[in-house]
């Protein structure tokens, strides 16, 4: 029987996953994934996440169980890290385009792929691709 | 092959000797050997390769890398499955008096599924940026030893372990590059959502 960990694990892999999109955003570059403006504010942010996740995790309760009791076996680690991930690279996404709202918005052009997120907040750059491919925001 | 199995019963032991004597080891050896601390290193180092990259040329080779890596890890997990379908090792935990920081598992011993996993995803790294692997290889080794030291491993389950593993990392690898352009067009979606 699986269960008490899930939660848990999942919000590990969450919160350092936000935390290695932040150390990663201020390492190459990527403003577009960054909550703050200055790098090594979100360097520390993102360090502490990362270390803050794993030290709650393994302090907060004995994580050595077998997997027929409270623990994940492979497939579900490998499941819940996709989960966790996912939802820690969408929130990552929208919060840095909510603190950089006008980063990008008055480009006309943006580069392609994740050097967009250099020049302009996520938000701005999905809008473009929308209206690249003629979304109703092309039409106006 | 007795003698054999006997020296892999003696390094077991002996090594396990060093459990309880050194608080920090200890903790350290906790952490390490846990079934979650080295694979989510190793998944946090896959997503930085992901994005790492000085040119668009060498960002999309790690990206495919990192593909040949999880589809590797994968495979590696099926073909210990389909192995443990025909094989099975007692653990050391069971046939000694040993001291054990994890838990008493009780499926096969052969071939480890730790090293299994961890030198797949390592060697499918290796391939594409001999750089980037360093860190993974060391994780792999550094989980493989530790599992060996608390007794839940015998040394050949996971040097035969790893050998699994780099094999289909090799393979899936080759055979990425066999089906190229999907890799390519996976990453050109990824690409358009503004993600690779």
């Amino acid at each position: 029987m699986t269960g008490s960990f899930i939660l848990d694990y999942y919000l590990l892999v969450f919160f350092a996953s936000v935390g290695v999109f932040q150390v990663i955003g201020a390492l190459h570059g990527f403003r577009g994934m960054m909550f703050f403006n200055h790098r090594s504010a979100s360097i520390l942010l993102g360090l502490a996440l990362l270390a803050g996740a794993f030290t709650w995790f393994f302090l907060s309760t004995p994580r050595n169980v077998s997997d027929s009791a409270l623990g994940l076996n492979g497939n579900e680690q490998f499941a819940y890290f996709f989960a966790g991930f996912g939802t820690g690279l969408a929130f990552t996404l929208v919060v840095a385009s909510l603190r950089q709202w006008k980063f990008g918005a008055e480009r006309s052009t943006l580069a392609t792929g994740l050097d967009a997120l250099r020049e302009s907040n996520y938000f701005w750059a999905i809008y473009r691709l929308a209206r690249r491919f003629g979304g109703p925001s092309a039409r106006d | 092959m007795d003698a054999f199995l006997q020296l892999d019963a003696d390094i077991v032991t002996w090594l396990n000797q060093g459990i309880g004597r050194v608080y920090l080891l200890d903790r350290i050896t906790y952490l390490v050997v846990s079934d979650y601390f080295v694979p989510l290193m190793m998944c946090f180092w896959g997503l930085g390769v992901w994005f790492h990259g000085e040119n668009l040329a060498e960002r999309i080779n790690n990206q495919k890398a990192v593909l040949a890596a999880a589809i590797s890890l994968g495979f590696a997990n099926l073909a210990v499955l389909l192995t443990n379908q025909a094989v099975f090792r007692e653990r050391p935990i069971t046939q000694y008096d040993l001291v054990n920081l994890l838990y008493a598992p009780t499926d096969s011993s052969f071939p480890a599924n730790p090293a299994t996993v961890a030198f797949a995803f390592a060697t499918a790294i290796w391939w594409r940026n001999r750089r980037a692997s360093v860190v993974p290889f060391l994780l792999a080794a550094l989980w493989s030893v530790t599992r060996v030291y608390n007794g839940l491993f015998f040394p050949s389950d996971v040097i035969v372990g790893a050998l699994i593993g780099i094999t289909v990392a090799c393979i899936f690898t080759w055979g990425l590059r066999m089906i190229e352009p999907i890799p390519t067009r996976v990453i050109r979606g990824a690409r358009l959502l503004h993600l690779a």
